[in-house]
């Protein structure tokens, strides 16, 4: 019973505080998943399956962990308690903006917020760069500079760049 | 076609097609939304999206809850994040189910040790673009240098952050709403 309801409130969890979008989302998510024995490696190749397969990170990453933890059932009540709570608030959102009133003030309040966004973003990649060791990893720091490079200046696609990385991963290492 | 039905097939079509996240997908929803079944117009899915930025959790969800709801209401809200839920579950459900097995034997350890790299350079890329688009200089910076500090180094909750961020953010707009 206990992992179901741990689970049930750490997505809630997420799902509620969780602003600024799937990437901003990283630095939550990869907190909460700790509770549940999943390091920080294996986190990271979590994002790496959910960017090669469909749908939003926020949803992939809720349903694998659910199933890492709690089996099929797990994974029903990580994605579920993950989308209730945003899914009830959306619904009043959507209300208000098909009555008169505009979202105009909330939305002032979160265009203010871009800059915390970034920060959450940044501090998601120090907790990566820790757990890879890519000061000490050379073969990492080489890989991570050439998809940097592949993302930053041609916008290569994830999945070609993931791609290349996993053969450059079985040559390499 | 049923309505609801509609909705629910229509989200899950677009989120079945669209790998890369939820900005990856948005192109796709606004042909869908716009064009092909016309349920909203070009100004008002802009707004649709601007809000749905503005809300916590998945910002393709909202979408989708938004279109549904103007459509046929709560039922049609229900549908619709349904439809965008579906394929990414059972999708990365049979993923997991098989990366699970295999995730400790000697090659997947290889090829993820190669994979993380490009993970973390893929999450840098949005840094530096969001910090091009949002104008960040000057003062402003000492914001997420502070943010990535406290929880990248000093290990506080991100939780803990996004409250305090936020809650300063509305004390901010309102108190200058209100003079």
């Amino acid at each position: 019973m206990m992992p179901y309801a741990s689970l049930a409130f750490s997505f809630m969890k997420i799902g509620l505080l969780g602003f600024g979008g799937g990437y901003a989302m990283i630095a939550l998510i990869q907190r909460e998943v700790l509770k549940f024995g999943i390091s920080g490696l294996e986190f990271i190749d979590i994002l790496a399956l959910s960017q090669i397969t469909p749908g939003p990170i926020g949803i992939n990453t809720a349903t694998y962990t659910g199933y890492r933890v709690a089996g099929f059932m797990g994974a029903c009540i990580a994605t579920f308690s993950n989308v209730s709570l945003t899914f009830i608030l959306m619904v009043l959102f959507a209300r208000l903006y098909y009555s008169a009133a505009r979202g105009s003030a909330i939305e002032t309040v979160f265009r203010s917020l871009r800059p915390l966004f970034i920060g959450l973003i940044a501090a998601s990649i120090i907790v990566m760069a820790r757990d890879i060791r890519i000061w000490t990893d050379h073969n990492a720091a080489l890989i991570f500079a050439c998809a940097f490079f592949m993302f930053y200046s041609f916008k290569a696609h994830p999945v070609l760049v993931i791609l290349l990385a996993g053969i450059a991963g079985m040559v390499l290492y | 076609m049923n309505v609801y039905l509609d909705l629910f097939l229509t989200f899950s079509r677009t989120s079945l097609f669209t790998l890369g996240g939820g900005l990856a997908m948005l192109p796709f929803v606004e042909r869908e939304v716009t064009e092909k079944r016309q349920w909203l117009s070009k100004d008002e899915f802009l707004d649709v999206f601007g809000m749905s930025q503005s809300m916590p959790g998945v910002m393709i969800l909202n979408v989708a809850t938004t279109v549904g709801y103007k459509i046929a209401r709560t039922r049609g809200a229900m549908a619709a994040a349904a439809g965008t839920v579906f394929a990414p579950f059972i999708s990365i459900l049979l993923v997991a189910w098989f990366f699970i097995g295999i995730k400790d034997s000697p090659v997947t350890v290889k090829i993820f040790s190669g994979i993380r790299p490009a993970v973390m350079a893929l999450v840098t890329v949005p840094v530096i673009t969001l910090s091009r688009a949002a104008k960040i200089r000057g003062a402003v910076f000492l914001v997420p240098a502070a943010v990535a500090f406290i929880i990248g180094i000093g290990r506080v909750h991100p939780g803990y952050v996004i409250l305090a961020g936020v809650a300063i953010a509305f004390i901010r707009v309102l108190g200058a709403r209100t003079p």
